[in-house]
């Protein structure tokens, strides 16, 4: 297999110089280049093709969250790490809107961005710990406060595999794959399950499984 | 013209000497006129009463006067035909003059005497002509004594006719001169009048205008320095704003980039020492605690004092997030109901809906012991909506309006917007915040 190929944007050389001695240290990555801002990242992506942007969210001209918007949209096979200060929902839903896979908080980047990088190289989403366990909190928080019932429950077990493997950025066929299941089955629990949960795409499909801790 | 002392504001807006002078005026002007209007009347009717008396004089002695003189024609034929006829009516006519007012001057007593003398006359030439018994003696002494006295009787009669015309005529003459007079006096007095009531008027006028241009000036620079006051209140809020967003770059950039490289650092010096060097390790460990703890104080700091997922994320996400942290920290769980807001709207604007909705949550966590709160975003017709609503203890909002909705009743004010508070003891409270769209 080829080395994975790496773009590095923040606007903070100290922390790219940091983020790639990190990356460097695996010996299957590169890093191929480095943009200090949104803007720099977007024109370096499409210069580059890399296979993986980690990207910081707080940067100037062009934030994080537009810029990977808009290299997802133009190569979607391109994978993004975004980087970010902040757990809260509100920023993981939109670095997922925008096409994000993985999402790291710059506390813990230095232990998980290796294993980051592989497992948005591989289709698979990756979120650090601490982003799932505040989800959770602030999840397990709301229903109790409001008495609501944990719509987690109403989920079958065959549901929550099949969210659990969606989530982790298996595609309907995989997923019956490695369920022994037909697509066709696979795609009507997808799509119940949604409904139970009410949720509205993948973004918040994934959302929703970080939340529960069932990605990590 | 009298100016405004120092101080005049508190004067009123005409200064107090000036007020006198004015009264005075008004005052002087208004009692001309009355004492004008008095003596003229006393003048007039004075002279009516005058004409009224001289004419009944007048007529008091023309009317007997009439009498006798009509009388006295058809005596003169009665003396020739029927001298005894005669002598009865002559004495009618003597009768008639007893009629004639008693009060007389000398001149006319000098007159009416000359005319009892000539009747008497008369009577003793006609009882002398009586007493003769031939006939052309009688008309001897007709003609040569009792017709040319009779002439003479005529003759004083109409003298003292024409003696009380003369004095009539005199009367009324002296009378026209004095009702000239007046006229005279009334014309001088009204223009007298008449030109210091313009004078007065006029410097009303003058001083009217001259304190309006003053008040003119005054409220001009009222209305500078309240303008020059807002405009100050927004300066400074957006200098505050500047600030914040400065030292949060600051902090998050400088310190917290630094303690950031320091965490890598470290982490990579931990893998390089002997890792079952305890004490070492557990150095590495306690250091890295302190910079992680470090760094999450500073990236609060930070965002209190500038949110950045405004920057990052835009203004509802922004609000969901402090939604968030507030539910976090207190007892009370905010849910955010917010439309995307129009993509023009103003950094001011926005960063205003931030700061309210920041104050107010802030507020019903601290203060309201609510349970629940919500906040709302909408456009609705030409304006921008923000509603914060709790279901907390509430509170009197005529008594108590702390510094907070003052504070947010400011900002919303110079963005020309409008804030309503509304909140009832025992039933929660709201706070609507609504802005103009352009």
């Amino acid at each position: 297999m080829n080395p994975t190929r790496v773009l590095l944007a923040d606007d903070h050389k100290l922390i790219r110089s940091g983020l790639r001695l990190i990356v460097e240290q695996h010996p299957e990555f590169t890093v191929v280049g480095e943009a200090d801002d949104g803007r720099q990242a977007v024109a370096l992506a499409e210069s580059l093709k890399p296979d993986v942007v980690v990207m910081d969210i707080g940067m100037p001209s062009l934030n994080g969250i537009e810029a990977a918007a808009q290299i997802t949209k133009a190569h979607p096979d391109i994978a993004i790490v975004m980087l970010s200060m902040h757990s809260d929902e509100g920023y993981v839903l939109r670095a997922l809107k925008a096409g994000a896979r993985g999402y790291l908080l710059k506390d813990s980047a230095e232990a998980d961005l290796s294993r980051a990088i592989d497992a948005v190289r591989e289709g698979k989403s990756f979120f650090s710990p601490v982003v799932s366990k505040v989800l959770l909190e602030d999840y397990m928080r709301k229903l109790a406060r409001s008495g609501a019932e944990d719509s987690f429950d109403l989920l079958s077990s065959r549901e929550r595999e099949i969210l659990q493997l969606v989530a982790e950025g298996n595609s309907s066929k995989e997923s019956a794959g490695l369920l022994n299941l037909s697509v066709h089955t696979v795609e009507t629990h997808r799509a119940n399950l949604m409904q139970k949960l009410n949720l509205r795409g993948m973004p918040e499909l994934i959302l929703y499984a970080v939340r529960k801790g069932l990605i990590r | 013209m009298a100016t405004p002392e120092p101080g005049g504001v508190d004067e009123g807006f005409l200064g107090r000497s000036t007020k006198r002078i004015l009264i005075v005026s008004f005052g002087i002007l208004l009692a001309l006129l009355v004492a004008a209007g008095w003596s003229a009347i006393a003048t007039l009717s004075s002279i009516h009463s005058q004409e009224l008396a001289a004419s009944s004089d007048f007529l008091s002695r023309t009317e007997p006067l009439i009498q006798m003189h009509s009388k006295l024609i058809l005596y003169g034929g009665l003396v020739q035909t029927a001298p005894g006829d005669a002598r009865q009516l002559f004495s009618q006519i003597r009768a008639e003059l007893a009629h004639y007012p008693r009060e007389r001057c000398q001149e006319e007593q000098t007159l009416i005497d000359h005319l009892q003398t000539v009747m008497s006359d008369q009577d003793r030439v006609r009882a002398q002509m009586l007493a003769l018994h031939d006939a052309q003696l009688m008309k001897n002494a007709l003609g040569n004594a009792v017709l040319p006295s009779h002439l003479r009787v005529i003759a004083a009669t109409e003298q003292i006719t024409f003696w009380n015309d003369n004095r009539f005529r005199a009367v009324n003459a002296g009378l026209l001169v004095s009702s000239n007079q007046l006229r005279d006096r009334l014309k001088i007095l009204l223009l007298c009048l008449l030109g210091s009531g313009l004078a007065i008027a006029l410097g009303s006028v003058v001083l009217i205008a001259a304190q309006e241009k003053e008040i003119r000036v005054r409220y001009a620079e009222l209305a500078k320095s309240h303008d020059a006051r807002a405009d100050l209140s927004a300066r400074l809020m957006d200098a505050q704003e500047q600030e914040r967003l400065s030292i949060s770059r600051e902090l998050h950039d400088e310190v917290g980039q630094s303690l950031g490289a320091l965490l890598v650092d470290m982490g990579r010096l931990s893998a390089n020492l002997p890792q079952n060097d305890e004490t070492v390790q557990d150095q590495i460990r306690k250091m890295r605690q302190l910079a992680e703890s470090s760094v999450a104080a500073v990236r609060n700091i930070a965002l209190l004092l500038r949110p950045s997922m405004l920057d990052d994320l835009g203004l509802v996400a922004a609000i969901e997030w402090q939604a968030r942290e507030i539910s976090r920290r207190n007892d009370v769980e905010v849910e955010v109901q917010a439309d995307e807001v129009p993509a023009n709207l103003k950094e001011a604007v926005k960063m205003c809906i931030y700061r309210v909705t920041q104050e107010a949550l802030n507020n019903t966590a601290r203060h309201s012991g609510a349970h629940r709160a919500w906040v709302t975003l909408h456009t609705s017709g030409g304006s921008l909506e923000l509603k914060i609503r709790d279901d907390g203890k509430g509170f009197d909002p005529q008594r108590s309006r702390g510094l907070g909705i003052l504070g947010m009743e400011e900002r919303v004010r110079l963005l020309k917007g409008s804030l309503a508070v509304h909140s009832v003891p025992g039933e929660g409270a709201e706070i609507t915040a609504r802005f103009p769209l352009q």
